[in-house]
């Protein structure tokens, strides 16, 4: 008995009973016999196609024999699957045809072709904001530990910053606490600034004027002076420049929107009932 | 040993020529000049820094984050795995842009890092993507066939397996093994370097040339991260050494030989970095070769110091600083513990291995040898990287990609089993217990190849379990408790004494070593609860020792009477909401501490440690998201940390 539950031709039998079972409960097998499968020359031409690509020949008589018999054998079980009603509720069918369905639009969308130069220029100039070079300062800061001065921190930040403001001449290096970051900074952008101290004192960095000691501003570590030396504002890069990412954006928001225009088309065909409890608040997103 | 040496020789010809000439027109200068006047030499260079505190500032001050260590599409597992990005999306993401990672989600970090290295295993190198194209060669083979069968039908993790196992027995087919010097390999290698030279961009972003040798024989961890410092114009000169006999070895003694002739070749630069002793049971940092059983010798201890100059101390594959069995006075150690068996659990873990596996018992070690061999075989700086194998470098708690790519976020992968072996139904690896780790601290002048690779080279490293926490260490002989109220400690540190990686020799009579200790929090992350440095010293009998002292630490707490030791710091982690508060611990410390039991004649390391505080770990982060209960074993909360590089001192003989 042991043996003969390892065997494999057991579980196919065992197997087959069950579906034999299941399919002859819920409708008795619906494939009439005697239904024709027809293998039509251009089938087989595809088939000969497929082979040779990759196996870079055309299959032998043999071969081609046992490819025809392979594409019955599929043809049959598939459709016996699908009387059977195998595909219905099955997650990876239902993904694989919806896929399909949406290679189909896109390809439709690539068959407009490649956009113009012209058109790139109008994404590039509506979306500039994505490819534009962050804005950078160069810019002096001095700390403030709150750990060390507690609550008095900001009143003595205060105090500096007055008397950084009445003279010209102070070594910044010896005002302050303590602290690990240089306290000169040259040509910095803003999304480094911000990953240095934290996105408040880069945005706070925009703001303060020119040439000036200003502050204190807060950091993730403490307070800061700051005094901006320069800034250089967001600069519009040219088409030339990023070319490439504008591409490939309009084309991946083009297979969207045609997607999108191709779903509610389709989805104006149907009426659509959600059952379920009021309360839920579900609705179909439309 | 494979070179494909091309065109080298004759470059060498018309180098040495120009060298030679140059050398002569030298020569002829310094004679014109007459003797040298010591005097007048003196004058041209400066007694004092220069008044403006800003000039002639050559040392670093900014530290440079990246990953020394990661696996693209390339590597043979991660591809069997699922990883489907390459290099050049791995450079992409690492720079800071958001892309689809292998399992279908969005993904991005939360900064870019500064350098990324990609480092797939040599052997096998470009197999997946070969084998998922179904090329003609890959067909033609039973075995090729049969895997891109089980592929293509959904059966990618079967066929994954397979593979490894396959690989793993040495009965790779050759006909579609990438070997060196098949059209395959070297293709996948020119992919990999293009994909630097294209995401190289000096000064803003670093992509280094590297790649891993994976010395894995019986499944003991011997794997070397290697690092290129040249562009493509040398590494193309080569391709990757590989472990497989007769064209690689398993054995790092050749390794090291290989990058000896790289280097005698091309008059390019390598270096090693090791990785996961604690999964070569008893075999990384040996005093006993295992391929010879015989004691190390000095050529090996040389070898190793010359080429490996980095240790990779954390990573997923758990923590590699020290283990509570080494340091049972260290209440830390027992931190992303790893000490089941080898990687592939093929042989169990034996108390005894404990001590040629991990950093902290190699440095002392290294003592001893020194002492015996008279060269220092252990004597590496410390990095942290992901050795993650989807392409993505992505290792913080809330952000984190997992190891491989069926270990990206999903539901299940915490309670997934990530290593077994039938050898031993009884042990496992489970996937909650990878550790979202690490990252490497570099302190460099630029962010070049050149500069990067040259602070490597020195040192001037640190480890982090994952987040940006900035830590200067320098040693000299005079730091004073003043220095640590300096406003640019840098400035002071590189003026006074070495930095870490450094070497401290002789001093004053009767001085004891000071060291400037300073860290600052990651400016998006967790509050710091102490800084620690941990020595280790070689007695007059030839027996080491180490000792953790506290350094600084947030608020009044006050050392335990009986102990010493400062009280743990408290804990604000939210584990349901995986949040937690910076209410505790401080964003900044700074010390300068003196080493009270300093003795002259023994020799010693001394290297810090930073913790955070308590914060969610990624299963915390998982169990939120996902909804889901996980059992009570798995930790959910993690105590992040840096480890930099030691600074020596070596008695005058």
């Amino acid at each position: 008995m042991r043996k003969l539950i390892r065997e494999p031709l057991f579980h196919f039998l065992l197997l087959g009973a069950v579906i034999f079972f299941i399919a002859g409960r819920s409708r008795s097998i619906a494939v009439p016999s005697g239904e024709k499968i027809v293998i039509t020359q251009s089938q087989i031409e595809s088939i000969v196609v497929g082979f040779s690509r990759t196996w870079m020949r055309p299959p032998t008589q043999e071969e081609l024999q046992g490819l025809v018999s392979d594409y019955v054998r599929d043809e049959v079980l598939y459709r016996e699957a699908r009387t059977m009603g195998l595909d219905q509720d099955d997650v990876i069918v239902r993904r694989r045809m919806r896929q399909k369905f949406e290679f189909l639009v896109e390809d439709m969308t690539a068959r407009t072709g490649p956009p113009s130069d012209q058109e790139l220029e109008t994404y590039l100039r509506q979306h500039a904001d994505k490819y534009s070079e962050e804005p950078s300062f160069g810019f002096e800061q001095i700390f403030f530990s709150r750990e060390k001065r507690g609550a008095s921190a900001e009143t003595e930040a205060l105090a500096i910053l007055a008397r950084l403001r009445g003279t010209s001449r102070m070594n910044i290096e010896k005002l302050g606490d303590a602290f690990l970051l240089p306290s000169q900074f040259e040509k910095t952008s803003a999304g480094e600034t911000a990953r240095l101290f934290g996105e408040k004192f880069a945005n706070e960095l925009t703001r303060t004027q020119l040439g000036a000691w200003a502050g204190p501003i807060e950091s993730s570590y403490g307070l800061h002076l700051v005094r901006v030396n320069g800034r250089i504002p967001e600069v519009a890069p040219s088409l030339a420049k990023v070319r490439e990412s504008v591409l490939r954006d309009l084309l991946s928001d083009r297979r969207k929107q045609e997607l999108d225009l191709q779903y509610k088309k389709l989805r104006a065909r149907y009426t659509v009932v959600v059952e379920r409890p009021e309360s839920s608040g579900i609705t179909e997103a439309r | 040993m494979k070179l494909g040496i091309m065109s080298a020789n004759a470059t060498f010809a018309v180098l040495s020529i120009a060298l030679t000439l140059a050398g002569h027109s030298l020569m002829a200068f310094a004679q014109d000049t007459g003797e040298p006047d010591k005097a007048a030499i003196d004058k041209s260079f400066p007694a004092k820094r220069p008044y403006s505190p800003y000039a002639g500032r050559q040392f670093p001050t900014r530290v440079y984050w990246g990953d020394t260590h990661l696996h693209t599409s390339y590597s043979m597992d991660a591809g069997a795995f699922g990883a489907r990005l390459g290099p050049k999306e791995a450079y992409v993401f690492a720079k800071g842009n958001e892309i689809t990672a292998s399992s279908g989600q969005r993904v991005k970090l939360s900064r870019p890092l500064d350098f990324l290295v990609v480092a797939d295993h040599s052997d096998g190198m470009g197999f997946f993507p070969m084998l998922l194209s179904g090329s003609q060669g890959i067909l033609n083979d039973p075995q090729g066939k049969k895997w891109y069968e089980m592929i293509q039908s959904g059966k990618g993790a079967d066929a994954a397996l397979d593979i490894i196992i396959t690989f793993g027995k040495g009965q790779m087919p050759k006909a579609i093994f990438p070997l060196p010097g098949t059209a395959p390999y070297r293709s996948a290698w020119a992919e990999t370097i293009k994909a630097a030279e294209e995401a190289n961009d000096p000064g803003r972003f670093t992509a280094f040339i590297g790649f891993e040798w994976t010395s894995n024989t019986g499944g003991n961890n011997l794997h070397r991260n290697v690092i290129f410092r040249d562009n493509a114009a040398k590494a193309s000169l080569v391709e990757p050494y590989t472990t497989i006999k007769p064209l690689g070895s398993d054995n790092p003694r050749d390794l090291w030989r290989w990058m000896q002739t790289y280097e005698e070749k091309t008059n390019g630069s390598v270096l090693a970095i090791a990785h996961n002793g604690n999964l070569s049971n008893g075999r990384m940092f040996p005093l006993i070769e295992s391929f010879t059983g015989k004691p190390i010798d000095r050529e090996y201890a040389e070898q190793r110091a010359q080429w490996e100059r980095l240790y990779e101390a954390t990573q997923i594959k758990g923590d590699g600083e020290t283990h509570p069995f080494l340091s049972p006075n260290d209440e830390f150690a027992n931190f992303e513990r790893w000490d089941k068996g080898n990687l592939d659990l093929s042989e169990l873990k034996k108390p005894e291995m404990l001590e040629f596996e991990y950093a902290r018992a190699a440095l002392r070690n290294g003592l001893k040898l020194e002492k015996e061999l008279g060269v220092n075989p252990y004597k590496f700086g410390m990095v942290g990287s992901t050795d993650s194998h989807t392409g993505l470098a992505a290792v913080e708690e809330d952000n984190f990609f997992g190891k491989t790519s069926s270990a990206e976020p999903s539901a299940g992968r915490a309670e997934h089993p990530f290593i077994k072996n039938p050898a031993h139904p009884g042990v496992v690896v489970m996937g909650w217990e990878t550790s979202a780790s690490g990252y490497a601290g570099v302190w460099a002048t630029d962010n070049t190849r050149e500069a990067l690779w040259d602070a490597m080279q020195r040192k001037e490293t640190y480890a982090t379990t994952g987040p940006r926490i900035i830590v200067r260490f320098f040693g000299g002989w005079d730091f004073g408790a003043n220095d640590a109220n300096t406003r640019s400690p840098a400035v002071v540190g590189y003026e006074k004494g070495v930095p870490m990686g450094g070497d401290l020799h002789k001093g004053p009579a009767g001085a004891a070593p000071t060291f400037l200790v300073a860290a600052l929090k990651d400016p998006i992350g967790a509050n710091l609860d102490r800084i620690q440095i941990v020595k280790g010293w070689l007695d007059d009998k030839g027996e080491t020792h180490e000792k953790v002292y506290d350094l600084a630490w947030s608020g009044d707490r006050k050392p335990d009477p009986k102990t010493g030791k400062i009280p743990a710091v408290g804990n604000t982690v939210d584990i349901p909401n995986a949040t937690w508060t910076n209410t505790i611990g401080t964003p900044e410390l700074i010390k300068v501490w003196k080493d009270p039991a300093f003795d002259a004649l023994q020799s010693a390391f001394y290297y810090v440690r930073v913790l955070e505080i308590p914060t969610p770990r990624w299963t915390a982060f998982d169990a939120k998201y996902f909804g889901i209960k996980l059992p009570p074993e798995v930790t959910m909360t993690v105590q992040e940390r840096a480890y930099t590089s030691p600074i020596w001192y070596t008695p005058a003989k």
